[in-house]
């Protein structure tokens, strides 16, 4: 080719693509009614409803994914003030202590009245709005505890034995959300003695992954990881939730080995929230966003979507497939956000330092 | 010394066919002829880095016709010289010494080709006709019982040629090897060579 | 002159903002000095061990590749092959492929033996590793076997100290190829160092100064002290520590090859012989090792749960899991790639030119801005992301929202392989080429695009391959945070798709076929591109 059509194409090529952007950038910049909302990767509302939302309100969403519940916070908090984004979603109670310290929210004006007294336990005020709920607990693989040598967990320093070792799969708290709720949960049950329990479980090698994937998928027996490449299913109990099992179900034809450990204390009722970020103008979008999320509508199929509880009042797990029979609703350790706050940080550096 | 009996080699073509050749002891051969003549398949041969489809090599008595160019005892100079790019000049010498312990011999064959004290000199910072030097230092010093040269001169200027033609026959001559000089300039064979052997194209 | 000039200010400003921002706002937060923090790595969990795995890693993988390597490099570049361009291009294909799929696809091939997933995990990981870097040793030393002058070696053969093969192993091949082979090492070193998606997926449990760093990426420079202190201490130390050693390897790498071209190794067209049965059954048994995790990954596309099934593909192609689907990532994977290539070439062009123009007079100096250039493959991603985050939101965050912003990052990150591959080129045109044409009256202009760019065509044609498949399977987005759902590329949609719960088996079989067509798509691309590429060129990347 010659080389002069050679760089005439290029130029071209360049003004092409420049151009393309600028038409792009045109259709989206019309921002009146978008509403821009950091969630958790996991988050399982299909774009498809989001479309039905708009075509019912006219307002656009645009969903960033920015990791873990700790992510959406970390991304809150690295953009705060910048207006570059409307709302969170996906902040758990684990987490709200710190960010309305950080008066990051500014208040929604949402009808609450629907929502059910455990999705309003931990907070129940303008800030943040909860639109789904989950107790984190200990899954077991049911062929392991067979009643003739190894029994049910009456306790958590059962764990620390030997019918244990090497089989008990937790996340790292500081990088996962249900590694910290879990974490959360022990601090409050065993009080003091909590890092003697994880220095006793690090002795009976516990197995630490950096996330909940890792943790279920890789390790634990019982869980659908069994049909992925890499499985290595080493761990007969992991942190998990206690309707995990019901999800197994759910997608395995009502048959699953695991069951949900119902061991009072140990587990941690994680409530996820919405809430309207400070410097955002769209405060009307947000509210009627919400409304939308916590609508009967849609929040009862957080099981399906979510893989949680619904936050309203009244809505459980759907009873197709063994998902609500095989799911634990347990008495979970109580433990407030300001708590929470204030105490986080030596928890953490505690476990760090029991773990190494 | 060496005998080329019925030697036939092909291509893409016939290259060469049912060549002879005969080399005395201590005599200096060049062969003659324009590109294409199949000159340098014939030091090829000798060396053993090609064989021949018929024909025998016989040197020193030996038929060699099979042997591994390793070990006839040959040495071949090439025509892009081949100094190894790595080493400086001492070092290519040192490649020809079989054994460490004759390191005096470097600085001796410098002497020889008059290249006395380029022993650290980098290869690439030779003039031609210094590293045409070094190139024959370098088979010499292997102490080869024959030399094979390969156009060696013919990238230099005629001053040059002449003068190091003479330098290359006062050198073979006082260590009494025989050699087979291969080139396609008549003037350079007259003032190399003992004898000459004229090769048309192709055949013989 | 001038214009180049500028030219490489704004490079090093683009490239060193974000990290100044970045380093600002991690020392606001963090207490500790890097020292302190180095020494309690082994104190708490977060970083027990990194340090030692990272190198341990690094090391046993460099070595292991150039094991594998090297005898591959040797059969390949000596001998006339059929399709001798398709092999070559085979061989280095790996080194493009999204490491992400290089992790699924090794886990798939991995999967009937168990053992690789626990005492064998770090087998697998060196294996991958080699896998990977093959490409390294095969583009540095082939293309010079295959055109080294044979005088050389049949000199060798006639004198004592070559008369045997080891001889000649020894003193001559060795010696010849001690600098590109080191080169290749040195590369695999770095890529080793910084591999993520490969010690995540292949040795779960285990942390390099990587995913220590990812890890703690979420919080760092976060002003708040309980969140934001340690992980902004612990980026920094493990930034430093990795930023170091780099900076090491580049300019070991740098100073090889300059070394090398002190050398004036002999050239010919092709030095190739034909063909040997060993040699060919070697090439063929790793020709097959190569492409068995690729083809493990499209076998695995098809499974769910262990049966035979398309839902996967379906799901992937209509887009009903992931809110868009393969079809339109797939065309915003290639504006990207598009767009990068535009910017990249000239950009690494430039530099490349600017430092072979000073490397006569002014050879430090030609150093630096050679490091320069290198530097973002020596800065942790994380660094970067979070000073463009930085940098946007205090300046102008609405540009943070632009479609081009995650451009930014595949550019930063491709540029540097152009400049590794135009710069050996240029410094083999010769001069006087120049000069003759302009002394027959040609401007500056006319003398690039009629003398120079066609001389360079081989390593143009090769830099933009680079380019092409680089971008293609750069989660390079995931640096800055605002991801424009409209403009979602394959590797961010797979990435999505392997982030759920996989409760639901067909967004991971989902993502397994999104993989492929990735995986398709950039060996297209690339293979497309190598076979234009003359037997003799490249060698020094």
């Amino acid at each position: 080719m010659q080389s002069n059509t050679k760089a005439l194409l290029t130029c071209f090529l360049m003004l092409a693509t420049a151009f393309a952007g600028c038409l792009e950038s045109e259709t989206a910049s019309d921002d009146e009614d978008v509403l821009r909302i950091i969630s958790y990767d996991a988050f399982g509302i299909s774009d498809e409803m989001l479309s039905q939302f708009t075509n019912e309100t006219g307002i656009k969403i645009e969903l960033t994914r920015a990791g873990d519940a700790g992510g959406v916070l970390a991304t809150a908090l690295q953009t705060q003030d910048s207006g570059l984004y409307d709302m969170v979603l996906g902040i758990d109670n684990s987490y709200l202590g710190a960010a309305l310290s950080a008066e990051l929210f500014q208040p929604l004006d949402v009808n609450r009245s629907g929502l059910s007294e455990r999705a309003l336990a931990s907070y129940d005020g303008d800030f943040a709005i909860p639109f789904d709920v989950g107790s984190v607990c200990l899954n077991y693989d049911a062929t392991h505890v067979d009643g003739e040598n190894v029994t049910v967990p009456s306790s958590l320093w059962d764990f620390t034995d030997e019918n244990w070792t090497g089989k008990v799969a937790v996340q790292n708290p500081r990088t996962s959300s249900p590694g910290r709720s879990f974490a959360i949960a022990v601090a409050t049950m065993l009080g003091e003695e909590h890092d003697d329990w994880w220095s006793a479980m690090n002795a009976n090698d516990v197995i630490v992954s950096d996330g909940w994937t890792e943790a279920y998928e890789v390790h634990y027996s019982a869980g659908y990881g069994v049909w992925n490449d890499g499985f290595i299913g080493d761990a007969k109990a992991v942190v998990s939730y206690c309707h995990s099992p019901g999800v197994e179900a759910y997608y395995g034809e009502n048959w699953t080995t695991s069951v949900a450990l119902d061991l009072p204390g140990a587990s941690f009722s994680q409530i996820e929230y919405a809430a309207l970020l400070s410097g955002s103008k769209q405060g009307a979008s947000a509210d009627a966003f919400v409304e939308w999320l916590i609508s009967e509508d849609i929040n009862s199929q957080m099981p399906t979507l979510n893989f949680m509880y619904p936050a309203i009042e009244g809505g459980d797990l759907p009873e197709d497939a063994g998902y609500r029979w095989h799911s634990v609703v347990p008495t979970d350790a109580v433990v407030m956000p300001e708590t929470i706050d204030a105490k986080i940080a030596d928890w953490l550096d505690a476990w760090d330092a029991a773990m190494a | 010394m060496l005998s080329l009996k019925g030697i036939s080699k092909s291509f893409d073509g016939p290259v060469l066919v049912d060549f002879d050749l005969e080399v005395a002891a201590g005599e200096i051969v060049a062969l003659l002829g324009p590109s294409g003549s199949g000159k340098t398949t014939i030091l090829r041969i000798v060396a053993g880095l090609e064989s021949p489809d018929e024909g025998e090599v016989i040197f020193a008595g030996k038929d060699i016709t099979s042997l591994a160019p390793e070990a006839r005892g040959i040495g071949m100079v090439f025509q892009r010289l081949a100094l190894f790019p790595h080493l400086d000049v001492a070092g290519n010498l040192r490649f020809g010494l079989a054994d460490p312990s004759d390191e005096h011999r470097i600085e001796e064959m410098l002497d020889l080709v008059g290249l006395a004290g380029f022993g650290s000199r980098r290869i690439e910072t030779l003039s031609g006709g210094e590293a045409q030097r070094v190139a024959l230092a370098r088979s010499l010093i292997a102490q080869p019982r024959m030399l094979l040269l390969d156009e060696p001169l013919s990238s230099l200027d005629a001053d040059l040629k002449e003068h190091l033609a003479n330098e290359v026959r006062r050198i073979l001559k006082s260590l009494d090897i025989p050699a087979i000089h291969v080139t396609h300039d008549p003037v350079i064979a007259d003032r190399l060579a003992d004898r000459i052997v004229r090769l048309d194209t192709a055949k013989e | 002159m001038r214009v180049r000039a500028v030219f490489v200010m704004a490079w090093t400003v683009a490239v060193l903002a974000p990290l100044a921002l970045a380093w600002q706002q991690l020392d606001g937060v963090a207490e500790r000095s890097i020292f302190d923090t180095l020494a309690s790595f082994e104190d708490r969990f977060q970083t027990s061990g990194a340090l030692e795995f990272t190198f341990r890693v690094a090391i046993l993988s460099t070595l292991l590749t150039l094991a594998i390597g090297v005898p591959l490099a040797w059969n390949l570049g000596r001998h006339r092959w059929p399709q001798h361009a398709l092999l070559r291009s085979l061989f280095t294909t790996p080194f493009v492929m999204p490491t992400i799929l290089v992790a699924m696809g090794f886990l798939a091939l991995l999967d009937p033996w168990p053992w690789f997933r626990q005492d064998g995990a770090l087998l697998a990981l060196l294996l991958a590793h080699a896998w990977f870097n093959l490409a390294l040793v095969i583009r540095f030393c082939e293309p010079l076997l295959a055109t080294l002058d044979p005088s050389l070696e049949e000199a060798a053969r006639l004198l004592p100290k070559g008369r045997t093969r080891w001889g000649r192993m020894r003193h001559l091949w060795a010696p010849l190829f001690a600098p590109s082979i080191a080169a290749a090492g040195a590369m695999t070193f770095l890529f080793s160092f910084t591999s993520f998606a490969l010690v995540r997926w292949l040795t779960p449990g285990q942390r390099n100064l990587e995913i220590v760093m990812a890890n703690q990426a979420e919080w760092a420079g976060i002003a708040i002290p309980e969140l934001g202190r340690a992980p902004s201490e612990i980026i920094m130390a493990a930034a430093m520590v990795q930023l170091l050693t780099i900076l090491a390897s580049l300019g070991l790498i740098s100073w090889l090859q300059a070394r090398r071209n002190l050398m004036h190794l002999p050239r010919v067209e092709d030095a190739r012989e034909p063909p040997t049965t060993v040699a060919g059954l070697h090439v063929i048994v790793m020709a097959i090792l190569v492409l068995s995790p690729l083809v493990a990954l499209l076998i695995s596309s098809f499974q769910i749960r262990g049966e035979w099934d398309t839902a996967g593909w379906s799901a992937a192609f209509e887009g009903a899991r992931t809110g868009i689907g393969v079809p339109r990532a797939m065309w915003s994977s290639l504006v990207y790639a598009g767009l990068t290539l535009c910017i990249a070439v000239p950009c690494g062009y430039i530099l490349a030119d600017v430092i072979h123009g000073l490397e006569k007079d002014r050879p430090r100096l030609a150093m630096a801005v050679d490091v320069m250039a290198m530097l973002p493959l020596a800065v942790s991603a994380v660094i970067i992301g979070l000073g463009v985050l930085i940098g946007l939101i205090r300046t102008e965050p609405e540009l943070a929202r632009s479609w081009w912003i995650p451009a930014y990052g595949h550019i930063l990150l491709t540029t540097p392989f152009v400049v590794r591959i135009l710069l050996p080129a240029m410094r083999e045109i010769d001069p006087d080429l120049d000069a003759a044409a302009a002394l027959l009256g040609a401007g500056p202009l006319r003398r690039l695009l009629r003398v120079r760019l066609p001389l360079l065509r081989g390593a143009l044609i090769v830099a933009a391959s680079f380019v092409l498949a680089i971008s293609l399977g750069e989660f390079g987005a995931s640096w800055v945070v605002v991801k424009y759902t409209d403009w979602t590329t394959l590797p961010i949609m797979i990435d999505e798709l392997l982030g759920r719960p996989g409760f639901d088996p067909v967004p991971r079989a989902a993502a397994h076929a999104a993989g492929v067509v990735l995986l398709g798509l950039t060996m297209v691309l690339f293979m497309a591109v190598e076979r234009f590429r003359p037997t003799g060129s490249g060698g020094e990347f």
